[in-house]
């Protein structure tokens, strides 16, 4: 305490102003300095999560030199924060969930769906623990979803009904995909249903099965998009039709380089290689046919509307002139 | 100063001993809870990569923003509402409606308002800190003996002058500690906060450790979000050793 006193003088309030504003410029300055500091020049912005449907991503970055200067990957951990910053206009394209999407068209806000993520590559998942072999069983049983907004939902909705199990009488939670494998571990939940490598993760865990892949339940089915929103669209349409070829093309490339496409989408993610290695070469997942058709989406917007997620469907917005 | 000896030499290496054995012992999967080695090594691959100096500095920079925003704007208004009743009575019910609002109830509109980067991050900084500041100096003020005012006023001190030499003197202990509680929420709504679209922080940090599947970097990233918490702590208590607001202290 004394130490204090001398090292202040008889002023110690003054310094501790001056230490204060110090700090402020200090850390301000350090800031930065950072390596990976804000960028200043103008470049698209593209939200993504981490997950296969997404890997267009991180090949395009890897490969084209045009995404490496012009575009500006930003990476999200929830689906609600990415919603928000499309609505905000902070981001000027984002692979979102289809119905989120349809959804999104419904409230107004100015976007087309210019591609599709992939296609299939999700699956439903039961604990090994208590291994569930039939759908029928899902009754009474707690069930986790990505999101309501999903086709993952969609998808479990149809499948239930399918199987004659009252949708009310299963339990539907949703959760981040990253959580779901140890809910299931620790027996929160008896199952769910996501977009890979989530489902694949909880095989390799070995604290799940995959009880059925999505591609038995409904035939090409969709799981993300490309949305881009209009305004950026009209001020910078050539860069944007360069980055939705780009993308486009890698979805080609994938296919025949499955192995490689893993290792760059692995490093780029931050996931295990194995996993994503696992996932690709599985073949439950397929970059082709990529490309968007009106039809497709009315289809999830019927079923959002039956579900009571939509009052009626929009009307899609594609973008179609890049090609 | 024996406690705290007990604490570094003896408790922290006894629970650190204990974890490592329990998680042995009864085998519990890395993905559940990691061991104390594993997390040491966490921390010391983030140490060498940089990526503990960039998120905590990240961190830090957008908790010292926040923060004194709420600070240079919450403590003047606070003195004002504390001494002019209608004041009082036009933004008190409004301050105590929103008060109890988590900041993090606000998530959604900072998005949307602020966009992604540091804006948001600071923005929600300042609302966990700037009602309870208000409401602290406020009922500091309204604290204040009579009898300094009643000799203020004999001396025929007023405006300016009566804030800075007497409301904000015979305030500020108060304000002090409300200044430490206060910092201590905005530490800990910084990595909420920073959960959200950003790239970098200590939040980040552990989101992007949890999305990756590495539970030692999620337990690696609290440690050390704790010890700066506990450093943050000394430093403004050190505020409270000054002779200015001492005196509070000595005079009960």
């Amino acid at each position: 305490m004394n130490s204090f006193k001398k090292l202040k003088g008889n002023r110690p309030e003054n310094l501790a102003l001056l230490l204060a504003i110090l700090w402020l410029l200090v850390i301000t300055v350090l800031r930065f300095t950072l390596p990976g500091a804000p960028l200043k020049e103008a470049r698209l912005k593209i939200g993504f999560l981490p997950i296969t449907c997404h890997l267009l991503l991180p090949v395009a970055m890897e490969r084209l030199g045009f995404f490496k200067k012009h575009v500006l990957p930003v990476k999200f951990t929830s689906w609600p924060d990415m919603i928000e910053s499309v609505k905000g206009g902070e981001l000027d394209a984002a692979l979102i969930l289809a119905p989120i999407a349809i959804s999104m068209m419904d409230q107004g806000v100015p976007v087309e769906i210019a591609l599709l993520g992939h296609r299939n590559g999700t699956g439903l998942v039961v604990s090994s623990k208590r291994p569930i072999s039939q759908v029928r069983e899902f009754e009474g049983k707690t069930v986790a979803i990505p999101i309501r907004y999903s086709t993952q939902n969609l998808a479990l909705l149809s499948l239930l009904e399918k199987n004659h199990v009252d949708i009310h009488r299963v339990k539907r939670v949703e959760l981040p995909p990253p959580d779901m494998p140890s809910a299931l571990a620790s027996g929160a939940i008896d199952g769910y249903i996501v977009g890979e490598p989530y489902a694949t993760q909880a095989r390799l865990l070995e604290v799940g099965k995959i009880l059925r892949n999505i591609s038995s339940i409904w035939p090409g089915f969709i799981s993300s998009v490309l949305i881009i929103r209009k305004d950026a669209l009209k001020k910078n349409q050539k860069q944007m039709d360069c980055l939705i070829k780009g993308l486009y093309l890698q979805g080609q490339w994938i296919e025949h380089n499955r192995k490689l496409a893993a290792d760059m989408g692995a490093r780029f993610f931050g996931l295990s290689k194995k996993l994503i290695e696992t996932v690709l070469l599985s073949r439950q997942v397929s970059y082709k046919n990529i490309l968007p058709r009106k039809e497709e989406f009315q289809d999830i917007g019927r079923k959002m509307v039956k579900y009571g997620l939509l009052k009626r469907v929009p009307k899609i917005g594609t973008y179609e002139k890049w090609h | 100063m024996a406690l705290k000896k007990s604490v570094l030499f003896f408790i922290l290496p006894l629970t650190l001993l204990m974890w490592q054995v329990v998680t042995t012992l009864l085998n519990v999967p890395e993905f559940m809870f990691p061991r104390p080695l594993s997390v040491v090594r966490a921390l010391w691959q983030m140490l060498q990569n940089g990526e503990l100096y960039t998120n905590t500095i990240s961190s830090l920079f957008r908790v010292t923003w926040g923060f004194y925003i709420a600070v240079v704007t919450a403590v003047p208004l606070g003195l004002l509402i504390g001494r002019q009743k209608y004041l009082r009575s036009v933004l008190n019910p409004l301050i105590q409606f929103l008060r109890p609002i988590s900041p993090l109830a606000w998530i959604p509109m900072a998005l949307i308002w602020f966009g992604i980067g540091d804006k948001p991050a600071i923005f929600l900084i300042f609302l966990s800190s700037f009602f309870p500041l208000v409401v602290f100096t406020t009922s500091s003020v309204l604290n204040i003996r009579t009898t300094y005012l009643r000799v203020a006023e004999n001396f025929g001190l007023s405006g300016m002058k009566f804030y800075t030499r007497v409301i904000l003197p015979a305030a500020l202990p108060e304000i002090i500690t409300a200044l430490r509680i206060t910092l201590g929420t905005a530490w800990l709504v910084i990595v909420a906060a920073e959960m959200i679209a950003v790239k970098s922080g200590l939040g980040y940090l552990i989101m992007d450790a949890r999305n990756s599947l590495r539970m030692d970097m999620v337990v690696a990233g609290m440690v050390v979000i704790g010890t700066v918490g506990l450093i943050l702590d000394y430093m403004v208590r050190l505020l409270e050793r000054m002779p200015s607001v001492e005196w509070s202290r000595k005079r009960r």
